[in-house]
């Protein structure tokens, strides 16, 4: 697209825009339409430029601008926004799609129908289907939760402590990892903020306790973790990539120094990543590592 | 000259927006502000204009052919053909819409999705949004997104590389499944559907002539790889690994261990698996599986 096309379109879909959302402040229109200030101005003179044939300022559009808020006065012809492309109706579609299973009952049968109007604006059948996780009544009841804002207790599986536990917490929200549906939630017992796998998580059952029962929040600052990751284990990195404090690279990978996890969690992982990450720092864990290989060495 | 291009655009949708007949295009050379020249590069510059603004989906309707004026056509763009087609929408409609479109904030497809939501947002006044508590890190597919989006549409063939072998494919679907995205295709030189990660797609997607017929009843959820597919036996100490435990069925015990038999979709993953939590477990079979997790286990050991 050119660049005066794309002023075109951002132009028919400014005013009706503004039409609706009048006196919006410069700043919030700017980042709303992803531009630049200086870039809004300019469009904006383009359009008070224009209007219908006549062009006597009672036919041009009526735009005031000049004091860092914005209000369309006369929009002419342009008072409706344009029409969702095809393109825009498969985002739209998609994007229901993938939110259904995250929503109350209620709101999954509006997005339902939302979905069948926007169906009957495409033509053929959909390019891109979603696959909906697993343990939709799981998910359904701890979205129920965040929204009132309750406890919930569960059954976890927890692969650390390798344990099966009952746990309380506050849920915070949902997070789709590349390979994990993950809750993270506020645990009562600790007051600390964890990640919990959904596909390990069993037994809901909604508590009449509330957001703000709490808590004690844990301080302790983490122990940071010096690592070689190789080519084969580059999948470790995207996927734990907020723990990751540097990175710096090698010729056979990446040394990458990440805190703030749990070291029962990552000599698993070290593990299952089978010889692609090596421990560099602390000693301690390099020797962990080792002893605990040669213990199953003698097991198998 | 970008701005004088962009203001005669304007001017000219919102003048053949504001006609109830049809707009001849002398008409329009004299009404609209912008067309100037001869008349040879007016005409040139309108029939620019038509396709620039049809390429942003406004549809212009051509008619009114009258025969005293030697068949020129006349031009409009009608009110129904321009305006948001889903109708009038509710409060928590636009909020689901919205919260729709700003789930593909980051990714390629991020741009159509964010004028979506500026259309939704100039259908009413400001909304409270419906806050989705999900926070999706899903993969972001590259450029190829929309060449395969394309064929699919177009029901045309593509070539690609894939693991580092060049194929012919008729590409039937794309599929979003547990963070990842996927095609579903026939593949040309094994005449079979497969399934293909985009982001193991190297060096683009090539669209080529030929059609194809998109097959409207193929069942994804067969193509995609079944769980179930590796039966490991291991031999879990009492009490221990209760991960595996979850994943698998007890059907006895053996002095200190109970025999579990677990199911994984590969037998990577059972390696991997086994590796992060199965401390203390021994394979019982499949005996090539627990030769190698044994390799691997050595190789740790020396490190």
């Amino acid at each position: 697209m050119t660049d005066a096309i794309e002023k075109v379109a951002r132009a028919l879909d400014l005013v009706p825009f503004l039409v609706k959302n009048q006196g919006i402040s410069f700043k919030e229109l700017a980042s709303r339409f992803g531009i630049a200030e200086k870039e809004l101005l300019e469009e904006l003179n383009i359009i008070f430029c224009c209007g219908l044939p006549g062009y006597t300022p009672l036919e041009l559009i009526d735009l005031s601008f000049d004091d860092g808020f914005v209000s369309v006065i006369n929009p002419q012809v342009l008072d409706v926004p344009r029409k969702l492309s095809v393109t825009e109706l498969l985002r739209l579609h998609l994007g229901l799609e993938v939110l259904r299973p995250y929503l109350s009952p209620e709101m999954s049968l509006e997005a339902e129908k939302l979905e069948e109007k926007i169906v009957g604006h495409l033509s053929g059948i959909p390019v891109v289907e979603v696959i909906p996780p697993k343990q939709s009544n799981e998910i359904k009841l701890i979205n129920q939760a965040i929204r009132e804002e309750r406890h919930f207790s569960f059954s976890y599986v927890s692969a650390n402590s390798d344990s099966k536990s009952t746990r309380e917490v506050m849920p915070v929200f949902f997070r789709q990892s590349t390979n994990h549906l993950i809750l993270e939630a506020r645990e009562i017992d600790t007051g600390i903020i964890k990640s919990f796998r959904i596909d390990r998580i069993s037994d809901v059952v909604l508590i009449d306790r509330m957001k703000g029962d709490l808590i004690q929040v844990n301080n302790e600052p983490s122990t940071s973790y010096t690592l070689h990751v190789d080519t084969r284990g580059y999948k470790f990195l995207s996927e734990n990539q907020r723990f990751i404090l540097e990175t710096s690279e090698t010729e056979t990978g990446k040394v990458i120094i990440l805190s703030g996890i749990s070291e029962n969690w990552l000599v698993a992982e070290i593990f299952a990543y089978r010889g692609s990450i090596k421990v560099l720092a602390p000693d301690y864990l390099k020797e962990a590592v080792k002893t605990e290989a040669l213990k199953r060495l003698q097991q198998v | 000259m970008a701005d004088k291009k962009a203001s005669r655009l304007i001017n000219l949708t919102m003048a053949l927006l504001a006609t109830k007949r049809y707009l001849k295009k002398s008409e329009i050379f004299r009404l609209v502000e912008g067309y100037e020249g001869s008349a040879e590069s007016m005409d040139r510059m309108f029939e620019r204009d038509k396709n620039e603004l049809r390429g942003l989906g406004i549809e212009i309707s051509v008619g009114d052919l009258d025969p005293l004026f030697e068949d020129e056509p006349g031009y409009k763009i009608l009110q129904s053909d321009y305006a948001f087609q889903l109708g009038v929408l509710n409060q928590r409609e636009l909020a689901l819409l919205a919260s729709a479109a700003k789930i593909w904030n980051d990714a390629v497809i991020g741009k159509d999705a964010q004028s979506s939501l500026r259309k939704i947002e100039g259908v009413s006044e400001f909304f409270d949004e419906y806050d989705v508590p999900l926070n999706l890190e899903y993969e972001i597919p590259g450029s190829e997104l929309q060449n395969l989006e394309m064929a699919i549409k177009k029901s045309q063939k593509i070539e690609l590389t894939y693991n580092g072998k060049t194929r012919q494919i008729e590409p039937h679907r794309l599929v979003i499944w547990r963070g990842f995205w996927y095609l579903i295709g026939r593949e040309k030189d094994s005449n079979e559907f497969k399934i293909f990660k985009l982001s193991r797609i190297s060096g683009g997607v090539t669209l080529l002539e030929e059609k194809f017929s998109i097959d409207p009843n193929i069942e994804i959820s067969k193509l995609l790889p079944s769980e179930d597919n590796y039966e490991v036996v291991l031999k879990i100490p009492i009490g221990l690994a209760q991960v595996l435990r979850s994943k698998g069925e007890s059907f006895g015990s053996f002095g200190e261990y109970d025999l579990y038999k677990i199911h994984f979709p590969t037998k990577d993953s059972a390696i991997g698996q086994i590796l992060k939590y199965g401390a203390n477990c021994q394979v019982d079979s499949p005996l090539d599986l627990r030769n190698e997790i044994v390799d691997i286990l050595k190789v740790l050991s020396n490190d």
